[in-house]
């Protein structure tokens, strides 16, 4: 409606620069105005939470529930860029790593073991291993690979040559040097090891990310990386970036930063997406094989885009140690839970879509913030339905209803009459179907409310969490197989087909009607 | 036997050798650095090992060959099986032999039970989706993990006693070991030679290394494959309880055994060649050799479990370099 209107309007403007001018900035407007209302709404997050909590954005005391949320809100988008990176891997590319928290906790980790422990000698010593690595590549990549070894590693060898010789490294270059540490990692494993297919390539990665996993938490490594306290760079973080939530406005400033690199990330991944390259990658994803056959060199995109992912990664991670309230770097950012953290975003948001996995994630993430800041009773039933017998008992219903389906199915045709599969035969089977699991549920939980004695007993959500997530995550797994936002958009599509074919089916009639 | 290596493919032959030769390195080294005694003692706890991570392997190794489910959850079934069986072994009465039977039956049945439904009313219908099957295990882990935490505490519990008959020790390289270290390596090998016999001797077997191939050929054929499912995943499920009861009376139960051994049998059936049954149990002996002589070398040089931690991760990276589809795998 809007389109048209403004559509008809440009077409009336005489002059052509000026009318093709106004055409595409009226596309670019109309075709991004929904990101671009998140973008303003993201940007005037703290004073909308300010408003409505009556606190300030700049306390002069470090607290108030907008200062509070301001760092909440920074962690969750850099955790939404994580999901992003993981769903350019996972979704547009079909490569399932299981050791993308390596690249999540390698930023912070590099960059400020090389702040405290920086000295001149290290130039030398990274050359050589880059050498080695060159030397590696060069025996196992193939001949188009070896063009994207060489251009990267040129690059890398260029930027080391820019460190400082002596004295101490900012934390901007030992930053540079994270990024460029963590494109050389995602470039050799990914020449090594992408040839492997699917569930091996999945393991290999999990297993190089255990291993740095373990060797960040065991001690003999403490002086460089405080084992399992975790690494502390409070001293090293520069000024600038030392957010605290006092009245000369630095976490605002910070967080203003965030929102900037989030909204860089997402523009950068969807530009990936729809140049050539990521065609081609959408092109691997739905059939190595085929791309393979066209004389597309796969290996070559596929490590492309690990690249790309496992820097945006490296990045986000080091924001998201940054945004810690401890100023602590903790092993555990190199763990699993780092990768199946973004892995359930994609997949809750919706694989293989652009908005999903961060949509998912600002939900999950300040949803629990928020549940977990409040104490529920059962008595009250405000958090009833999340409990934990509530789930347990829909689990078991559900799981009782697959298993017995075909005698239900039997016993419903023997109720109904069994018949041809008629739109009303369909609505009674789906209305008796839904009955027997709506009383199986409910029986469960009545002896549930029986069995339990502790009814008026007071739940922390802290408690409940991780229950309630991995709940979520099987419905979702299986009633909403393609995510939210999948989900939606097919709905979407499937109304836009059918207003399509009765507006096909109503010209047909019209066009039969005119005829003698 | 004889028959079977001569009908080994080359690429198994290499294989073959490798492990041999992979053995014989770990031995020398064993015995160059810690004595005969010591060394003795550690292929001693590391065949022990190996069998405790092979219980758990066997089900995963099964469950992935014929249904192409990587499960999650199997860390899970180890967890409620050993939790159960604490239970049962606490509460039945009776002399040392009645309960820890109770606790063995119904631990494996209880977990079996929760296999099959697993089975049939949530991962059935995700045959034709992969990825959702591996999330959707990793997410029943989670939950699994999380109820038994609810139900029986964070607290980790003390070993139990094993039965009267086991319970007396005897001496081996120098140092006295209870009975019951004989009696789980023992039970390894008799599940190792029952899976093999069940695998290749009986019709069942027949028609799940047929299913493993080509299930819809065996469909074809007018065998009800999705039965044969539900059975291997409850052979699977129970295979994996019935290591955790064992695990009991040698170390207890803790809330972290489901996933530590869980990583370890994935990193056993990643060695061994997916689907591969022989590949499964051997590469879980070498895990277990490699893990415990990786244990007394950081003992004695490190000062610190790095090596120990690392190093079964490291030969899986290693062999998957060198042989990309594990050591007794299916070529792609």
């Amino acid at each position: 409606m809007v389109e048209r209107f403004v559509f008809a309007r440009i077409q009336r403007i005489p002059d052509s620069t000026l009318r093709g001018l106004a055409e595409r900035l009226a596309r670019l407007v109309l075709e991004n105005w929904f990101f671009a209302l998140v973008f303003v709404l993201l940007w005037r997050f703290p004073y909308i939470v300010a408003d409505l909590s009556g606190s300030q954005v700049k306390p002069s005391r470090p607290t108030g529930d907008s200062a509070f949320w301001q760092s909440e809100m920074a962690r969750a988008l850099t955790l939404a860029c994580l999901a992003m990176s993981y769903n350019l891997l996972f979704g547009f590319s079909g490569i399932v790593s299981f050791g993308h928290a390596l690249f999540f906790g390698a930023g912070g980790y590099v960059t400020f073991i090389l702040m405290g422990h920086y000295d001149a000698g290290l130039q030398h010593k990274a050359l050589v291993l880059v050498l080695l690595v060159a030397l590696g590549l060069a025996l196992f990549s193939r001949l188009r690979a070896r063009a994207l070894v060489v251009v990267t590693l040129s690059g890398v060898l260029l930027a080391l040559l820019l460190l400082p010789a002596e004295g101490a490294i900012s934390f901007w270059q030992a930053a540079a040097v994270a990024l460029l540490l963590s494109l050389i990692v995602s470039l050799t494993s990914g020449v090594v090891t992408l040839r492997v297919r699917g569930i091996y390539f999945a393991m290999f990665t999990l297993a190089l990310a255990e291993v740095f996993w373990v060797l960040a938490k065991s001690g003999t490594f403490r002086s460089y990386t405080g084992a399992e306290d975790g690494l502390a760079f409070r001293s090293l973080l520069p000024p600038a970036l030392n957010v605290t939530p006092t009245a000369d406005g630095s976490r605002l400033t910070m967080y203003h930063w965030t929102v900037v690199f989030f909204a860089i990330i997402f523009l950068a991944i969807r530009r990936y997406m729809s140049s050539p390259v990521g065609r081609v990658m959408l092109a691997i994803r739905d059939n190595e094989e085929r791309a393979q056959t066209i004389g597309y060199h796969t290996l070559f995109y596929k490590v492309l885009t690990m690249v790309f992912a496992g820097a945006i990664a490296t990045l986000s991670g080091l924001l998201f140690m940054i945004w810690a309230t401890d100023k602590i770097v903790h092993p555990d950012t190199l763990s699993l839970a780092y990768t199946v953290d973004p892995l359930l975003n994609t997949l809750i948001g919706g694989v293989g879509t652009l908005t999903g996995p961060v949509i998912a994630t600002l939900g999950l993430h300040l949803g629990e913030t928020y549940l977990r800041n409040e104490t529920f009773t059962l008595g009250t039933r405000v958090f009833g339905l999340l409990a934990v017998w509530q789930i347990i008992a829909l689990a078991i219903a559900g799981a009782l209803v697959g298993v017995f389906r075909h005698s239900l199915t039997r016993l419903g045709e023997r109720l109904i009459g069994a018949g041809p599969r008629t739109p009303r035969y369909e609505r009674l089977m789906l209305a008796y179907r839904g009955g027997v699991f709506v009383t199986l549920a409910a029986v469960l939980l009545l002896i549930g409310g029986q069995l339990r004695g502790e009814a008026e007993a007071v739940y922390n959500v802290a408690d409940l969490w991780d229950l309630f997530l991995g709940a979520l995550f099987v419905v979702v797994v299986m009633v909403l197989p393609h995510g939210i936002v999948g989900t939606w958009n097919r709905l979407w599509a499937t109304r836009r087909l059918r207003r399509l074919e009765r507006q096909m089916r109503q010209e047909r009639e019209a066009a039969g009607a005119s005829k003698p | 036997m004889h028959s079977y290596f001569a009908h080994l493919s080359p690429q198994h032959r290499r294989s073959w050798l490798l492990v041999v030769a992979y053995v014989a390195v770990l031995l020398t080294i064993s015995l160059a650095d810690f004595g005969a005694n010591t060394a003795g003692q550690t292929m001693f706890r590391g065949v022990l090992l190996g069998m405790l991570i092979f219980l758990v392997a066997s089900g995963l190794s099964l469950i992935f060959g014929l249904l192409d489910v990587l499960n999650f959850a199997q860390g899970a079934f180890l967890l409620i099986g050993a939790y159960v069986g604490y239970d049962v072994y606490l509460r039945v009465d009776g002399s040392a032999d009645v309960r820890f039977l109770a606790a063995i039956i119904s631990g494996v049945v209880f977990v079996a039970l929760i296999g099959a439904i697993m089975e049939m009313g949530l991962i059935r219908p995700l045959y034709a989706r992969p990825v959702f099957q591996l999330v959707l295990t990793f997410g029943l882990g989670a939950i699994f993990l999380d109820l038994v935490e609810r139900y029986y505490g964070a607290d980790p519990k003390q070993p139990l006693a094993p039965p009267s008959l086991l319970n007396s020790n005897f001496s081996l390289f120098g140092q006295s070991l209870s009975y019951y270290r004989l009696f789980i390596i023992v039970l390894g090998i008799v599940m190792m030679i029952g899976v093999f016999l069940l695998l290749n001797r009986t019709r069942i077997g027949i028609i799940i290394r047929a299913g493993v191939q080509d299930p819809e050929m065996v469909q074809a054929l007018g065998i009800n494959v999705w039965r044969v499912f539900t059975l291997v995943f409850v052979l699977g499920a129970g295979l994996a309880a019935l290591g955790g009861i064992a695990l009991i009376p040698y170390q207890g139960a803790t809330l972290g055994m489901g996933n530590q051994f869980l990583i370890l049998a994935i990193v056993v059936i990643v060695i061994g060649g997916m689907g591969s049954f022989e590949g499964t149990a051997i590469a879980s002996i070498i895990v277990g050799l490699t893990r415990a002589v990786a244990e007394q070398l950081s003992l004695a040089h490190f000062n610190a479990p790095v090596l120990a931690e690392t190093s079964v991760l490291l030969l899986m990276i290693a062999v998957l370099l060198v042989q990309p589809n594990g050591l007794f795998g299916r070529g792609e």
